[in-house]
């Protein structure tokens, strides 16, 4: 452990003994408050303890094989070779009804059950690799919606990534991100840890040039080094911070590097007391037979249960042992067969484990980490059967990462439970709806996303279905918004094959600032432009844009009505 | 503005009495003013400086008394060398010199026995001189070294900087001179087949090939081709247009590939090879073919001139009357290049095609290469091959100590101007047949030609010299020059010893040197990539990470500082992004190597350009514009690459936008949306393809036919092409401009095609706005661009949107915020044209009360304005007016800027860069221990420390110059830690620090500061910690150093655990001794002002 004395005063520290109200006017009058936080505070509640957990999608997720569209017969005819198959026995037409959930017995363990899943709205299906969605689903913790996208789509991988992050888009100017600014917006950026990315480099939605976010490669990484190694922690740790505590002539950054230095020390005390290492993973999903969580049960054959105490699945498969529950005929091997993902996936794991780590024991608001390989141009499936290869294994990490997360943000919570978390996913566009001849899928429009939490409002929780955009007879979704099936109907007709956008993605994360992050409209409105302008871009309520370049006249639903 | 900036001249003194405040004092009196009067003639006193140099005072803060200690603390000014504290009881009289206390830092503490007093500061400056020879170092290069620091100090800075303004003048031994420290010659440099070809009259239907001196050389697939003019009718509109395309004919040559065994002969006959009496050893050679399985080994006992001398063949295919001298053809050939291939000669009778100038094989290119290493008991050197081939070698010398070429050459003949066999040398084993070859050399008459049979191995395989005149386990450094060996031989030049063992002359890095990737890059360039046999990663062509450490590499050593800094510069504003060009040849190719290579060309393509235009001294910001308007990255990257303006078709928006907003005119200054749209039609056709590595400069030459192989073939057709992507125009996608652009709009046009405000008839143009004044204000600006330009010409569209917008008022405004934010400091906003806004205000030119950054930008324009040799915009007179301004020379730019993560990284190198007693380095990389060894490497520790992933920038608003947004705690943290692996010693378990592949930068502090300092001082703690802090903060002044050098002095007597004392004094462990300096030094560097330039 560290120990430095930092006299820095902070939101928190102020806040703790001031109260909330009037703060804008107390924190003016403070003088050795940093810069960066004397915008004025006192509106929103940001930064209260709800929090959120994203995870991109690089490479454009091909949404339609992820949320199928069972009931338009253009699917099958337009994917002859990727298609998902459906169940003769199952009837996809059936409506309010929970999503089934295939168990061991007929498919083996994690079940590669082959055929698309029933959603139980009537009309969708789930990629059978998304089996472990059934039990959010069914709780009314998940909300799946399809169709999304923006005005003017760019097919660039790059533009569309930019325009997801900073919540412009069509304009690469824009260089600080959505939720940089809502972290901006709490007024405590810069204040220990608030916005927190486990990936390579700090991603352009937590980008911003008031307030420095951090970006951890490998958290075990975020402690310092020493000569000789690792002897002289302690020497060269105390002469860091001691040397920050010189009185030097004031230059230009010289306040940002002694609050960053002292930021640091935040830091480095905050994550010393969070366990990353792999000894420390022992995260499971519970008791099988009595799930404190509801429905989750990862399956109903209990033998390994048994020979592991009960205990479960592990949630965050990093490595071959850990990597799915009933992986073993118990006391024997590993097999393979029983793992919840392809191994080639573990790293993200481990990434999202920290991710996970870091919201549930700091004071971080907004995680989160990315996964890539979504640009399947070609062989999207494996050796002709549609369930297995690329695109099925990264279902699978989808599907158990928000499976896993609601686990652990209910059976290990902290600083934030599932309750007052929300996990959302961000795919730059989607792909087209003909297959090409590569048994691949090519650069569309819009894509899907996921949103999951305790206080979502997915099925029998506030909507009469979790799927939104994916049926023909959505409730309160004007007629022309309805999925037009066949090849009349022509989702999968338009222009080079691609569907169109129903939802703004700046709308389903600006329900999820304002509504779950807390923040004010008007906070809102700076955090994505477009909601400053209700009249034209229609985010919140939804209506008729009219994109200024195409002239393009599009309705779109506004937001969706998931929190 | 953040504090003191743009500072004036100021002496003010605080002054503060110990105990209670004096009321009476401040009221009845204005001792302020008197006091500063006083206290500034004080300081000037001990300042025999110029009037740049005037420094903030010192401030007394706070007198307090606790426990019967008197303090008296006070702020501290920048750059002091020394404070003192003065007093006195009575204001009427001067302050006296107190040395009644102690002064440590910022604090003076003395027993409480005086009187009531007041207190004053003073302190002593830095000579003006070495705080701008320190800012220089940290804005004109990549930071000090300690050998620069005291060049630089000892020149003054105004000698480099005009050195650096130089950069022509400037002997730069690692770049175009080729000298490499190794004897492994790498694979890259041995030859490629290289392509000719070039046009001319068909004046006869007799076509000769000879070489113009004895000797031989490798041709193949020789063609010979008319070019047929074809007048297509178009209407356009209005007017009708002739559009001129020139296509190629039939071919005209039989046998030009050398496949057909009957093709050569000796009998005269229409459309077959005739060799004549000097060529008669001609033959077809099978040993190298460009296609096929066959070349023409041209082999000539004499110089040939004409039919009579020559390999010549009477054509029969042509139908054309080619007797009028009117029909152009095309005639190219592929050759391969050896050290007699500059003579190869291929004509047609007359004065028809024929290569002269720059259209004749380049001569050979020598290459130099030295090593340095240990000699055994065993006294002899090797020459060898990796493999059969062939390779000159001339002038080796072997000398004693590590300087190559100094002292007697311990070679005998080994200029090889004496035969082999009877003068030392003995040619063995695989390499018998080695012998002098005459007619070619590096120096004298004749070199070496080892000619290789098989694999050679040193030892009785090899060419040999033997008792030579060596002692066992002394130093010794050979040095020689080679030409060419065969492709894909390694030629090595060892002195005894194991091979590769243990002795000898052995490579000491991996990659080794900037110059050995240079030679890499340019592969690709010269039709690296073979027909048929031969796959693009194999034949060399450099990837991302390559390019990455040779940027570093340069910027770590090379003496142009400024060239490398501008470089940077350039690169980052105009933003390309190789991840973008992958993306682009995703269309094309599978296999990500070569995609990746591809990319990788674009990029070194731009930076070499604009190096070479740096070089000249009339470089103005229009010849950089032009590289970047023209480089195939950025085409791709803004999406013109696509772009169409033909028929109904409309123009990609983003590079019109981009070049606006971005890389001229800066954010909304001085132009709108229409103008975007307007401008955006005279990129419409600007776009890329794959071409014959001849045409890698000619936007209008046709896609490349040639057949090949690449790894991983796509889908589509272009992946089976072999050449060389570049810029092409195409004009069938080209848009017609139909209204001037930066016009008044008409709000009532419509939004896809603008139409300007006319009154009567006229259309109105832009003014440029008041803010300017004088002599800008007013003047519009409006771009005519002629209309219905057609076929080639249209692409001068854009080259006149390019000559325009150099040189508007807004884009001298806008690259000279960039550039003083780049070589100042981060305070200095965007530019826009709104009255009434911030910005517009703080750039009034108009407004007599401007600030001093407003009037720096403004001289910078009217530099820019200033014509040398009749251009506008040259670079050097503005960086000129930089480097002379009072922001640059003084504190407001001394430190006022945060290192990015690469000038962190290369500043770290370079603060302990200088040579050890024994001449070796105390601090180096290998350049991708920076930058990483590949493209998306997250361990990088570039990557690490914020994503700074050089020649990929995601954003075209490139890597920001401000210190927040690189500074966070997670960014800080690698930063520390990349210090302190860089400090740790080889041995240490966390010197890797996972960046894959290895970490080689390698520090030795203490081989620098033995090199330094006195023996006597070795073990003198204060004289070590100065030592170092005279490294690492020369711009501080040592009295604001004093807390670190506290730190530093009693972290060398403190054990390495922390937890108690360690005399440094008696520390004599040289491995103890080694670890305490390297943690000291490493502390330092990691302290907040490290962080600074």
């Amino acid at each position: 452990m560290r120990h430095h004395h930092f006299n820095i005063i902070n939101r928190r520290d102020f806040l703790s003994t001031v109260g909330r109200a009037g703060v804008a006017a107390a924190l003016a009058s403070v003088a050795n408050v940093p810069g960066f936080l004397k915008r004025a505070m006192a509106e929103g509640t940001i930064g209260s303890g709800k929090k959120v957990l994203f995870i991109w999608l690089r490479g454009a997720n091909d949404a339609l094989n992820s949320v199928v569209p069972v009931g338009d017969p253009a699917y099958v005819t337009s994917r002859p070779d990727i298609k998902i198959p459906f169940d003769s026995g199952t009837n996809y037409g059936a409506s309010g009804i929970i999503a089934d959930f295939p168990q061991a017995g007929s498919a083996s363990t994690y079940g590669f059950y082959p055929n698309a899943i029933r959603l139980g709205n009537g009309f969708a299906g789930l990629h059978p690799s998304l089996k472990f969605l059934a039990p959010v689903y069914n709780a009314g913790d998940l909300a799946l919606i399809h169709r999304v996208g923006y005005p003017r789509q760019s097919r660039s991988h790059f533009d569309s990534q930019n325009y997801w992050e900073n919540g412009n888009p069509n304009n690469n100017l824009s260089k600080d991100g959505i939720f940089y600014r809502a972290i901006y917006e709490s007024g405590l950026a810069g204040n220990g840890v608030t916005g927190v990315s486990i990936q390579n480099s700090l991603p352009l939605i937590l980008r911003g040039s008031e307030a420095a976010l951090t970006n951890l490669t490998d958290p075990l990484r975020y402690n310092l080094l020493s000569i000789p190694s690792p002897t002289g922690d302690a020497k060269s740790d105390s002469s860091i911070g001691a040397g920050n505590s010189y009185g030097f002539t004031p230059k230009m950054n010289r306040d940002l590097l002694r609050n960053q230095y002292a930021g640091l020390q935040q830091t480095l005390n905050a994550f010393a007391a969070i366990n990353f290492t792999e000894a420390g993973n022992t995260y499971r999903d519970g008791q099988v037979a009595n799930d404190p969580v509801g429905s989750g049960i990862t399956d109903n054959d209990t033998t390994w249960a048994s020979a592991w105490g009960g205990q479960g699945y592990y949630l965050f498969p990093t490595t071959n042992d850990k990597n799915g529950g009933w992986r073993r005929t118990p006391g024997g091997a590993v097999d393979g067969n029983k793992y919840v993902v392809n191994p080639n996936h573990q790293g993200f794991f481990y990434n999202l484990r920290a991710a996970a780590l870091v919201l549930n024991h700091t004071s971080a608001i907004i995680a989160g980490t990315e996964l890539g390989g979504f640009d399947t141009h070609l062989q999207q499936i494996q050796n002709g059967n549609a369930t297995l290869g690329a695109h099925a294994d990264l279902q699978r990490v989808i599907g158990w990462s928000i499976y896993a997360l609601r686990k652990y943000f209910s059976l290990y919570a902290q600083n934030v439970s599932w309750n007052n978390l929300v996990v959302v996913t961000l795919s730059e566009f989607g792909r087209t709806s003909r297959e090409n001849n590569d048994n691949g899928t090519d650069h569309a429009e819009a894509s899907a996303m996921w949103v999951a939490g305790g206080a979502v409002k997915g099925y029998n929780k506030g909507n009469p279905s979790g799927v939104f955009n994916c049926s023909t007879a959505e409730a309160g979704l004007l007629a022309g918004l309805q999925w037009a099936p066949g090849a009349a109907g022509s989702m999968f007709a338009i222009d080079g094959s691609y569907l169109k956008r129903t939802t703004d993605y700046r709308s389903v994360l600006g329900e999820i600032i304002r509504k779950h992050l807390g923040a004010t409209q008007a906070q809102l409105n700076r955090i994505i432009p477009g909601y400053a302008n209700e009249a034209q871009e229609h985010l919140l309520s939804g209506g008729t844009v009219t994109t200024p370049f195409d002239k393009v006249n599009t309705q779109i639903r506004g937001e969706v009505g998931i929190l | 503005m953040a504090n003191g900036l743009t500072s004036k001249p100021r002496c003010d003194i605080s002054v503060l009495e110990g105990g209670a405040l004096n009321a009476t004092f401040y009221a009845n009196q204005t001792p302020e003013q008197f006091m500063k009067r006083l206290f500034a003639c004080w300081v000037l006193a001990v300042c025999s400086l110029t009037c740049l140099a005037e420094t903030p005072a010192p401030t007394v803060k706070s007198v307090t008394v606790s426990n019967g200690v008197k303090t008296v603390t006070f702020t501290p000014a920048p750059a002091i060398e020394a404070y003192i504290l003065r007093s006195g009881t009575n204001l009427a009289f001067p302050f006296l010199n107190d040395n009644s206390g102690v002064l440590s830092g910022t604090a003076f503490r003395v027993t409480n026995t005086q009187p009531i007093q007041f207190y004053g500061v003073g302190a002593t400056p830095m000579s003006s001189n070495d705080v701008l020879s320190v800012n220089l170092l940290n804005r004109i290069a990549y930071g000090p070294t300690p050998d620069e620091l005291v060049r630089v100090k000892a020149m003054g800075p105004q000698a480099f900087i005009d050195e650096q303004l130089a950069p022509e003048a400037i002997v730069e031994p690692t770049e175009p001179y080729t000298s490499q420290i190794t004897n492994g010659v790498p694979t890259p440099a041995a030859p490629q087949w290289q392509f000719l070809s070039y046009t001319g009259l068909f004046t006869s239907s007799n076509l000769y090939a000879y070489l113009t001196a004895p000797g031989e050389a490798y041709i193949d697939d020789i063609s010979l081709k008319p070019v047929l003019t074809v007048i297509t009718t178009n209407i356009n509109q209005t007017s009708t247009n002739y559009v001129t395309n020139f296509v190629e004919g039939a071919e005209a040559i039989v046998d030009g590939d050398f496949e057909n065994p009957a093709s050569l002969s000796v009998v005269p006959g229409l459309g077959r090879w005739v060799k004549t009496a000097n060529m008669a050893n001609s033959a077809l050679s099978t040993a190298y073919a460009h296609s096929g399985s066959h070349s023409l080994q041209m082999v000539a006992s004499q110089a040939g001139t004409t039919e009579g001398n020559s390999i010549y063949q009477r054509l029969t295919n042509l139908t054309f009357n080619f007797n009028a001298g009117t029909q152009r053809g095309v005639l190219s050939f592929w050759y391969l290049p050896t050290a007699t291939s500059r003579n190869i000669k291929l004509r047609l009778s007359g004065s028809g095609v024929n290569g002269s100038g720059n259209n004749e094989p380049p001569a050979a290119e020598w290459i130099y290469a030295t090593a340095t290493g240990t000699a055994t008991a065993t006294r002899t050197i090797y020459i060898y091959l990796s493999g059969n081939g062939e390779a000159y070698i001339d002038d080796i010398k072997l000398v004693p100590g590590t300087v190559p070429e100094v002292g007697p050459n311990l070679i005998r003949n080994g200029d090889f101007e004496s035969p082999l066999h009877t003068n030392n040398w003995n040619p063995t084993a695989n390499f018998t047949r080695s012998r002098i070859g005459t007619n070619i050399s590096h120096s004298g008459n004749s070199s070496l030609k080892a000619i290789a049979t098989a694999a050679g191995s040193g030892s009785a395989n090899a060419v040999i010299q033997t008792n030579i005149f060596v002692t066992n386990a002394q130093t010794y450094t050979v040095s020689f020059w080679y030409l060419h060996p065969t492709r894909g031989r390694t030629l090595t030049v060892r002195l005894s010893g194991a091979d590769p063992g243990n002795a000898g002359l052995q490579a000491i890095e991996p990659n080794g040197t900037s110059d050995s990737l240079r030679r890499t890059f340019d592969q690709i360039q010269y039709g690296s990539v073979e027909d048929g046999t031969e796959t693009a990663n194999t034949v060399g062509g450099a990837a991302l990470a390559d390019l990455r450490a040779y940027h570093v590499l340069n910027a770590v050593s090379a003496k142009r500082q400024l060239v490398e800094v501008l470089l940077q510069f350039l690169e980052n504003h105009f933003v390309t992004q190789h991840a973008k060009s992958v993306d682009y040849f995703d269309r094309f190719y599978d296999d990500s190597t070569l995609m990746d290579i591809f990319a990788t060309d674009w990029e070194y393509r731009e930076r070499s350009k604009w190096r070479a235009k740096l070089l000249d001294p009339n470089c103005n910001f229009y010849d950089l514009l032009k590289v970047h308007v023209e480089s195939p990255a950025e085409i791709v990257y803004l999406d013109s690459v696509d772009s169409k303006g033909n028929a109904a078709n409309v123009a990609n928006e983003n590079y019109g936008r981009e070049i606006l907003e971005l890389f001229c005119m800066g954010v909304d200054n001085g132009y709108d949306q229409q103008d975007i749209i307007a401008l955006s039609r005279a990129w419409t056709g600007w776009s890329v393809d794959i071409v014959d590595p001849q045409h890698i400069d000619n936007p209008f030459a046709t896609r490349t036919e040639r057949l090949g192989f690449f790894p991983g073939n796509g889908s589509s057709a272009v992946s089976n092409l072999v050449g060389v992507w570049t810029f092409n125009y195409k004009s069938a996608s080209h848009g017609t401009n139909r209204a001037p652009i930066w016009s008044l709009w008409d709000p009532a046009s419509p939004a896809t095609n603008p139409q300007p405000i006319k009154i009567g008839g006229v259309p109105q143009s832009k003014t440029v706005p008041a803010r300017f004044g004088m002599p800008w204000a007013g003047t519009p600006y409006a771009l005519t661009i002629p209309p219905n330009r057609s076929g080639t010409n249209g692409i001068l569209d854009g080259y006149d949107v390019t000559a325009k917008i150099a040189n508007l008022p807004f884009t001298m405004e806008y690259i000279s915020v960039k550039l003083c934010r780049w070589f100042v400091h981060e305070g200095f906003p965007n530019p826009n044209t709104f009255a009434g806004s911030p910005e517009y205000n703080f750039y009034d030119y108009t407004n007599p009360n401007r600030s001093a950054e407003a009037e720096l930008v403004r001289q910078c324009m009217v530099a820019w304005d200033t014509p040398v040799n009749g251009r506008k915009g040259n670079i050097r007179s503005v960086l000129n007016v930089i480097f002379n301004s009072e922001l640059f020379r003084t504190h407001s730019g001394s430190l006022q800027k945060v290192k990015t993560p690469v000038e962190f990284a290369v500043s770290a190198i370079r603060a302990l860069s200088s040579s050890n007693s024994a001449g070796g380095p105390t601090a180096r990389t290998d350049g991708y221990s920076i930058s990483g060894r590949s493209r998306t490497s997250s361990s990088a520790p570039l990557t690490r420390m914020g994503g700074m992933m050089l020649f990929d920038r995601d954003s075209p608003d490139g890597y920001p110059e401000a210190g927040s947004p690189w500074i966070s705690s997670g960014t800080l943290a690698e930063r520390i830690r990349f210090i302190q692996t860089t400090l740790m010693a080889t041995t240490d378990a966390n010197k890797n620090d996972g960046i894959s592949g290895g970490n080689f930068n390698i520090t030795d502090p203490v081989g620098l500061l033995k090199a330094k300092l006195t023996s006597g001082n070795w073990n003198n703690a204060g004289a070590v910690a100065d030592l170092f802090l005279s490294f690492l903060y020369p711009a501080e002044g040592k009295a604001n150093l004093d807390e670190y050098r506290t730190l530093a002095i009693s972290f060398l007597n403190t054990n390495d655990a922390g937890s108690g004392p360690s005399d440094f004094s008696v520390l004599t462990n040289p491995t103890n001794y080694d670890t305490r300096v390297r943690a000291m030094v490493s502390m330092l560097m990691t302290l907040p002002r490290f962080q600074e330039q």
